[in-house]
This record gives structure tokens, sequence and C-alpha cells, in this order.
């Protein structure tokens, strides 16, 4: 047998099977999804250029920005690497079918071959999204900065394009060489930590961060950009030379939860996602727990189970939500500083601690046979639940409150974060609460089966609200920015006033997790005898 | 009847495993363990749920990495072109193309491996196994029976010289089995090495040698009765 026929064969049936996929789209349905992501998209840079506002930045806001952004792009340059690395390390980011490792990897053809193909593609797509991003990003800063607009789209794209084929190859590389778990974490921390230090001392030594010169073209053309340029353009090329070298265990494991994930995905199942996520990124809950003795386990059964299950979270989990906790905390120091769009990022953080921090109620709603053998309502279980969670968040929104104070060293800082780390945690455990008990869209409800307008709204009702009501949570640091604004006392009656009403609004929301159940059979009851009387 | 199965003059063992061993953290799935397979020669894979015989499987398959250890399919270590080209593995879930026939499987597999497509062996084959009537539907759309009987036909329309198979009966019907019952024994027959995976009585009754696991730990190597398998795996 030669491997050249082998090979001719993969490509032939490859082929083969593309056109198949091409003759069977639906074309019309495909130019439908191409104008809603359109729309979607310019709505999206509008919404975005009005943040960052139309006016030319100052004179000494250009010379921060010339001083402090290489070092910052190439942070997120540092970042994404390092999520590239890390997925490498559990065989990532290539996804394969699992039939293709079964048939074609097992196959005795090179399997460099069999796999650079589905390398390409993955490139391919990480570039078209990475391009857009960077073009988006370079539009929005010729908004505000002087320099040819066109020329900052073109660097913008350009730099996005070779940060994301960086992190995609450095992800290969460290698949393909099999580099250990601790060996990928110490690469990837060494990554972060040179950029971050570079940001403090204000300059731009990392290849990453020579790359963010490269952003800057348009103010001033900084030849050192080129070095960045070629590093950054070696890390793909080695992952193409290497990803042959990939484990085929990690491959099939890898294929076969993407798979599913994806399926959870396009169900907007955020449970299933987030288990799979878990299990993608091998995270098991430990066999010993951090500690054995748990305060009250023997009176409050409910709340015993829940300590058992997060003292044994793996220290990965521990620590994303100490570190959410921490974003949520320096997103709130810049609200603080005037920037209020970061609510948006503070309280997507707590609202993914929260999806973490609400595990046991989580593994209950997933299972509710076991509920239903218990001598206690089902809603007074799940609420009993968050007492756990509420544990959790409220270490997660301290530390986040450490981070705030640290950014802003003020005692009002202290004041009102105080007054958050309250509203900012029920509001996480109530989001997270409410998006579980809720489960995945029904399909064949009547809302699904309705109108497209009133499915269509209450889907986005569905999804936004949880991570909403976390973003509610910090409602009094806008209320005491806006008070510092006008020169009036950040902690005072208006603040307390803003705070009681998020609260009440979260015990609401706890409220309905406890209700939910009764008062939903009791609308459906209705429903039915309106129908049989009709 | 099938003819795809190799039968070239064997100087090495067909499958030869020294101190081959698989632990997951502190979990040992199979302890390291020895085992030597001549050509042409069937063994029984038994042992309770648990002990281990998917995962020696799979490693040999080169789907699982080895803890400590080597194998080596035709004097090839396991996992690279040689060994896979000697090597035909049936998993107990099939695993499919959405997207291709039961005729396309068979053309994609036969000339990933350097053989001739869908021929009239193949089609011969396919007849065989009772999937002449949907050899162009989608697999998608088969019971669990007809997916293994795919899994199966898939497994023979290629050339190999040791055939590893885990739990091929799972499913099928009693025609479905006397007719895999009968490829086994005809890859037997032309040289080939079939490890089986399996506590079926009919194939355990026809074997010579039976290798038992339990916990993970090689405990019995030899002849074996359906009564000695009762015994070993409870």
């Amino acid at each position: 047998m030669r491997d050249t026929d082998s090979t001719a064969a993969l490509v032939e049936l490859r082929n083969a099977r593309k056109r198949v996929r091409t003759a069977n789209i639906d074309w019309v349905d495909a130019m439908y999804r191409a104008y809603i992501l359109t729309i979607v998209g310019v709505v999206a840079v509008i919404v975005a250029s009005g943040y960052v506002g139309d006016s030319e930045v100052s004179a000494q806001g250009l010379v921060d920005f010339r001083e402090y952004a290489p070092a910052a792009i190439g942070l997120l340059g540092a970042v994404a690497m390092a999520i590239g690395l890390r997925s490498g390390a559990r065989g990532g980011p290539l996804a394969l079918e699992a039939a293709d490792v079964r048939h074609v990897l097992l196959a005795p053809i090179d399997r460099g071959r069999a796999l650079r193909g589905a390398a390409f593609r993955q490139i391919r797509h990480a570039s078209l999204g990475a391009l857009a991003v960077g073009a988006i990003g370079g539009q929005l800063a010729a908004r505000r900065l002087p320099g040819n607009p066109i020329a900052w789209t073109l660097c913008g794209a350009a730099v996005t394009l070779l940060a994301a084929l960086a992190a995609v190859g450095a992800g290969y590389v460290a698949a393909g060489r099999r580099w250990s778990g601790r060996l990928v974490n110490l690469v990837a921390l060494a990554i972060v930590a040179w950029s971050t230090a570079d940001l403090a001392a204000a300059t731009a030594t990392s290849p990453l961060d020579l790359l963010g010169r490269l952003a800057l073209w348009p103010l001033h053309v900084d030849l050192l950009a080129i070095v960045g340029i070629v590093v950054t353009l070696l890390v793909p090329l080695a992952g193409i030379r290497f990803v042959e070298g990939l484990s085929i265990e990690a491959a099939e494991r890898r294929s076969a939860l993407i798979g599913r994930l994806a399926f959870a995905a396009t169900l907007q199942d955020l449970r299933t996602v987030l288990v799979l996520r878990r299990q993608l990124a091998q995270e098991h809950a430990r066999r010993k727990p951090w500690a054995l003795f748990v305060p009250g386990a023997r009176r409050w059964p409910v709340w015993g189970r829940g300590c058992r299950g997060v003292l044994r979270w793996p220290a990965v989990r521990w620590v994303r939500v100490l570190v959410l906790g921490a974003c949520a905390g320096a997103a709130t120091a810049g609200i603080a500083e005037g920037t209020t769009p970061l609510v948006v990022a503070a309280g997507l953080a707590m609202y993914i601690a929260g999806l973490d921090s609400i595990e046991p109620l989580a593994q209950e709603v997933d299972h509710p046979s076991r509920t239903d053998g218990f001598p206690v309502v089902r809603g007074a279980v799940h609420v009993r639940h968050l007492a756990v969670s509420g544990v959790v968040m409220t270490i997660s929104s301290l530390v986040g409150l450490g981070v705030a104070v640290a950014l802003r060293p003020q005692i009002s800082t202290l004041g009102v974060g105080a007054v958050t780390v309250v509203t900012a945690t029920i509001g996480s455990v109530a989001g997270a609460a409410i998006s579980t008990i809720a489960g995945p869209p029904d399909q064949i409800s009547s809302w699904a089966i309705g109108a497209p307008e009133i499915a269509g709204m209450h889907t986005i009702v569905r999804l936004l609200w949880p991570p909403a009501l976390c973003t509610i949570g910090f409602v009094p640091v806008i209320v005491a920015t806006r008070l510092a604004a006008d020169h009036r006392p950040t902690v005072n009656s208006t603040t307390a006033t803003s705070a009681l009403l998020v609260l009440m609004l979260e015990v609401g929301m706890i409220a309905w997790v406890y209700a939910r159940e009764p008062v939903l059979a009791n609308i459906r009851a209705s429903f039915d005898s309106f129908g049989k009387a009709a | 009847m099938n003819s795809r199965i190799q039968t070239t003059v064997k100087k090495t063992d067909a499958l030869r495993i020294k101190s081959l061993g698989k632990s997951y953290a502190d979990l040992d799935a199979l302890e390291p363990l020895d085992l030597t397979v001549a050509h042409g020669e069937s063994i029984a894979l038994v042992g309770h749920n648990g002990s281990g015989k998917s995962t020696l499987l799979r490693l040999l398959a080169g789907l699982l990495e080895a803890s400590s250890g080597t194998a080596r399919i035709m004097g090839h270590p396991i996992g690279t072109v040689g060994a896979r080209a000697a090597l035909s593995f049936i998993p107990d879930d099939p695993v499919l193309y959405d997207d291709l026939s039961v005729r396309e499987h068979v053309e994609y597999i036969s000339r990933l491996h350097g053989g001739p497509g869908c021929d009239a062996v193949a089609e011969a084959l396919i007849e065989q196994l009772g999937l002449g009537h949907r050899a162009d539907d989608l697999p998608t759309r088969f019971s669990r029976g007809l997916r293994q009987r795919t899994s199966v036909l898939v497994a023979f329309s290629r050339s190999f010289d040791v055939l590893l198979v885990d739990e091929p009966f799972v499913g099928l019907d009693a025609a479905g089995k006397a007719t895999v019952l009968e490829l086994f024994k005809s890859a037997n027959e032309r040289g080939a090495a079939v490890v089986v995976a399996t506590h079926e009585e009919q194939y355990v009754a026809r074997v010579s040698r039976c290798v038992a696991l339990r916990d993970g730990v090689l405990v019995h190597d030899g002849p074996a009765t359906p009564d000695d398998v009762v015994r070993l795996v409870s």
C-alpha cells in the first residue's frame, strides 16, 4: 500500500463530503442568517461607538495612550495565547469529528497530512473572526484618535489576526508536543506576567507588546513592531509543524465532548454547556475534600450536602471564582472612575462565578426524581441550597472589594463597596439560581411554537434576565458615582434606597425560586380549565 | 466471503504486550500485564464491568496512551503506521459518519487503507451482513443492531492481521450473531489473530484460550469453559 494512495483517498472523500454539504445548504436560510448577523454587528458597533464617543482625546490622553496602549494590547494577546496554550494541554484547540479520529487517525496514513487540513480550516475561521474584531476596534479608535481611519482599521485587523494566529498556534504546539498542564501553566503565566510587567512599567518589550506597537502605526510607525510580527508568525508555523503529534486519546475525548457541547449550545442549554465545558477542561471533583468537618451538616442536611460539594471543588474552580470576583472588583473601580458601561463586565463576571457557585442546586435540578422522594417542598430544598452559594459568592465579592479598594484607595470606595458586596452577592446567587432552575428552553412549549417575534423575544428575555439581575446588583455603585459627580456624599440615603430596592428585587427572585413550580402549575391548570370552558 | 485479511508469512507474534498498564491519577485502570498472541489465534477476553477489558483493547488500538510498558502489533509499536495498517478495531460503540452511506463508508475506509474501495468482495460482505437493502442509507437512521453490523462491515472492509473487538454482539439478533461469529472464524482461518471482549457463550465455547481480567489485573490466561468464564467474571 502506498501512503500517497491513502492520502489521495482522504482528500478525494473530504472534497466529496464538502460538495454534498454545500449542496445541502439552504441558501435562503443562510442569507437570512447573514442578514441578521450583519444587523446585529452594525447595531453593536453603533452602540459601542456611542460609549467610546466622538470627541478626540486630549493631549494628555494621547500621551497616555501612546505609553500604555502597546502593552495593554499585548496583555490581551498574552491572555489569548494563554487560553490557547491551556486548550492545547487538553488536546485542543483542534476539534475533530469522532469518526475521523476512529477511522482516519487510526488509518495507516501520515497524521500530519490528516490533521493539517483541519488545522488550516480552524485557522481560517479564527482569522475571519479576529479580522472582524480588529477592524471594528480600529474603527472605534479612529473616532477618537488622530490618524487615517483606514490605517486604524487595517492595523487593528492585522494585530488581532496575528494575535489569534499566535493563540491557535500556541495551542497546536502545546498539543502536538504533549506539554503537561504544569508546563503549560508555567509558560502561560510567564507570557502574561511579562506583558503585565510591561504594562505596569509603561513599556513594551515582550513580543506580543511589540506586536501591540503595530496597532499604533497610524500615529507613529515603530519598526520594532516588525519583531513582534515575525515572532508571532513563528508560533502558528510551529503549530502547523507540530500538530501531527496530537494525542489520539485527547482528540477522541475532545471530539465526543465538542459534538455534545455544540448541540447543547444550539438548544441554549446553558447547564449542559457548563458541565461539558468542565469535562473538556478535565475539571473533576477532588476525591479528598479540602476539609472533612462541615459545621451544621447534621442539623441542616441540604447545607451539609452543599458544603461537601463545594469542598470537593478542584483548585482551578476556586481560582476561577475568585479571579472573576477580582475582575468584577476592577470593573467596579472603573465604574467609579466614570466608565459606566463596565457595569456589564462586572455583572457578567459575577454571573459566571454565580453559575459555578450554584453547583449543589444545579445537581439537584439535574435529577428532579431525587427531590420527588424528599418529604419537603422542592422549592424549599432549592432555596436552602442557595446558602452555600451565598457563602462562596460572598468570598468572591470580598476579593472584588479588595481589588477595588487597591485600585481606588479611598474611604468612599470601602463604604460603597461594602453595600455593593451585599447586593452583588445576592444578585449573582439569584441570577444563577433562576437561570439554573429554568433549565433549557422547551422546544415544543407554546412560547417556542408561537409567532416567531414572540418566541424570539421570550428567548432573549430568558437568556438576558439572569445576567441582567447580576448586573443590577451594581446599581449602588452607579448611584454613588453620580452623587460623587454632583459633589455629594456617596454613602447617603439615596445610595441606601437604591441598595434596598435592588435587594427587594433580588429577594423577590429568590422567592420565585421557592414558588416557581406551584405558580407555574396553577397557571397551567388555569389555562387548561379556560380551554375546556371555551 | 471476505478475503481482505492479510495472509503474509509471519515471523513475529501477531501481538506482543510487555508490562502494558494504564492509570488515571491515582486510579489503576489496568495493572501492567504481559501477553502474547500468535497468528491465527482466537482469544476471548473476559472480566466483570470495569475490569479493564475495554481499556486494554483501546490501548492496543492506539486510542489510549499507555502509562507504562509497550505493545507491538506485527512487530510495530502501537500507534505507528505499521501497527495501524495491521490492526482493525471494532469498538463497543459504533462510530460512523453522519453523512456517509454504508457503501460510502466501505469505499472510504477501504481506500484509506490502500484497498480497492467498494468492490465485489465488499459487496458480498455487505450482503453477508444483511445490509444489502440499506447499503445506500445513512447509518444515523439505523437501529443499534444495524449500526453494529455496519461497524463490523467497516472493520472487515480493509486488510488486517490482528482484529480487536469490544462487545460485538450487543444489539445483534441471532442471525447477526451467527454471521459475525462466521466472520471471526474466517479471519482466524486466514491467519489473523482475533481478540474479542465478550461473555457470549457461543464464542467462548469455540476459542482455545481465554484471558480474564479482574480489577485491572490479569487473573487467568488459558483454556476455559463457559462455566469457568461465569466463575471468572463473578
